[in-house]
């Protein structure tokens, strides 16, 4: 089945919340509410004629006013394949913008560890997860790293982190400036800028970096 | 009379000073430098946990015990086999050794009879104990 | 202990004792097997047949820092990882050398912009004596790496307390 007649077949079964699909993108994307989410995945699964039972992957993009939790589901035995797309919209002044979805551990282990991947990387919980923490950084990490407005630490537990840091064995001569932490992204500034700028970059053929040219 | 031991005193020395030299030329020569973290115990660069003793398998001690008794009767048998040629009563000669070693025979018997000598000891003719 | 460490000044014959004991000790460099991530597998390599570092004494791999002379770091250091490294390298007994092999731990790699977790460069932990650049370093960079070593290591003081190019006198081992 193609992913419009997955979608029909969808909305035939009559579950409220299911949105349309979303045929911009390369893959065709059915929109569900969050409240829709686990008993939308349950139906793919078990109907006979989608039969998707395997879940590739579950991810999150972070927009500048919506959190969007993306699934790949697929059917080996149909041979099809289709994208559900959640969105949680983001509260204006909301700075711990902390989206909140239903977990499909329950109807899909592999579910488990790519929503862990989620809580740790980019802060969505997920209600209802058997075993929710951080499963990549360490479990004492503060933070969540692919955020568009990470902080990036400039140590960890006496591990400097810093590109020019100064070696832990070796002691700073005494009135030298504390550690740069790094700025978070002011309002407007292009998403591609690093974080801050190292004093000295590897650059080509031996030249002093030219700071009026953009260094992105 | 001592003078006969010449060789094996020359050998003696030579092998305690072999020993002994690298041991001492270390000691004053080799750097010290120690300080807590390194003087802990290793385990792979984690934290450790749990105790350093462990409990030690029975099995270990009783096999090699019995391999020193029977290393200890073959190392017996060498010289009772080097002064065999020219015994002035060789039956004697023969059957001291042969007891000697029937005796320690009884003691590989004893061994085996109790199951000392497999690893995974099984059940043999006990009776079950009733429910 | 070691009172004669480092102790007489350089002349012939503490030049001579001193470049017998360093053609012993560079000829048996033990590393310590301590594979991170990627040029761990070019590592291998070099143990193996085809570039065999076992022709330079050097290709038994200890799995304990305590029988290990050199420790080889390959692969990106984490935050996490780079706690175990700064033990491992403590346990080991002096005199250590250390190769920082890779481009990630000779100074972030390809970590250096956007990497939030991992250490740019391993000598911000541990004091490094040779790097070897490369994204894996081929094994016979690392080989070069290890020669290099080796020359370091022959000229090692021991007996003698000499004064270097940079006008400091060989100093006594200290707590990293």
């Amino acid at each position: 089945m193609n992913e419009s007649a997955i979608h029909q077949s969808l909305l035939a079964a009559g579950i409220a919340g299911v949105g349309d699909l979303d045929e911009s993108s390369k893959d065709p994307t059915i929109e569900v509410q969050p409240e829709a989410l686990v008993e939308t995945m349950t139906w793919l699964r078990d109907d006979a004629g989608c039969a998707m039972e395997m879940l590739h992957l579950v991810t999150a993009v972070e927009r500048e006013d919506r959190m969007d939790l993306v699934y790949h589901l697929s059917s080996l035995a149909k041979h099809h394949s289709i994208t559900v797309r959640v969105s949680v919209a983001r509260p204006e002044g909301d700075v711990e913008f902390v989206p909140e979805v239903p977990s499909v551990a329950s109807v899909f282990s592999s579910a488990d560890w790519h929503e862990r991947e989620q809580w740790d990387l980019l802060g969505v919980r997920f209600a209802g997860h058997p075993d929710h923490r951080r499963i990549l950084l360490p479990e004492e990490w503060i933070g969540h790293p692919l955020r568009k407005d990470y902080v990036y630490p400039s140590e960890h537990g006496g591990i400097p982190l810093e590109l020019d840091a100064v070696p832990i064995y070796e002691k700073a001569p005494a009135g030298e400036a504390a550690e740069r932490v790094s700025e978070p992204r002011p309002a407007g500034a292009p998403l591609t800028q690093p974080p801050s700028e190292p004093s000295h970059r590897p650059h080509a053929g031996g030249k002093a970096p030219d700071k009026t040219k953009d260094q992105s | 009379m001592f003078l006969d031991f010449h060789a094996v005193t020359v050998f003696l020395i030579t092998g305690v000073a072999m020993v002994c030299t690298p041991m001492i030329m270390g000691v004053l020569f080799r750097p010290k430098n120690s300080y807590p973290e390194k003087d802990m115990p290793y385990e792979c660069g984690e934290d450790p946990i749990g105790d350093a003793q462990v409990r030690f398998d029975m099995r270990f001690y009783t096999i090699a015990l019995i391999f020193i008794i029977f290393e200890v009767e073959i190392a017996l048998m060498f010289p009772w086999a080097r002064v065999f040629k020219g015994a002035e009563n060789p039956p004697l000669a023969l059957g001291a050794g042969l007891v000697f070693a029937f005796i320690v025979f009884l003691g590989l018997v004893v061994d085996w009879a109790k199951g000392d000598l497999n690893w995974v000891k099984t059940f043999r003719n006990k009776r079950r104990v009733q429910e | 202990m070691g009172i004669l460490n480092n102790a007489f000044p350089s002349n012939a014959v503490t030049d001579a004792v001193d470049g017998a004991i360093g053609w012993g000790r560079k000829s048996s460099i033990w590393p310590m097997t301590f594979g991170i991530a990627c040029c761990a597998i070019e590592m291998m390599a070099v143990y193996a047949a085809t570039f065999d570092l076992d022709r330079y004494g050097a290709g038994v791999p200890r799995a304990t820092p305590r029988q290990s002379d050199l420790i080889i770091v390959p692969g990106t250091v984490n935050a996490k990882m780079a706690v175990r490294v700064k033990r491992l390298y403590d346990q080991m007994a002096e005199p250590r050398y250390v190769i920082a092999m890779g481009a990630c731990v000779c100074g972030g790699g390809p970590y250096v912009k956007w990497g939030y977790n991992t250490v740019k460069g391993v000598h911000k932990i541990i004091p490094v004596d040779i790097f070897v650049p490369g994204c894996p370093p081929r094994p016979e960079a690392l080989m070069d790496g290890i020669l290099k070593l080796r020359e370091k290591v022959s000229k090692d003081d021991v007996f003698r307390r000499r004064q270097h190019a940079n006008g400091e006198m060989t100093a006594k081992y200290e707590a990293v």
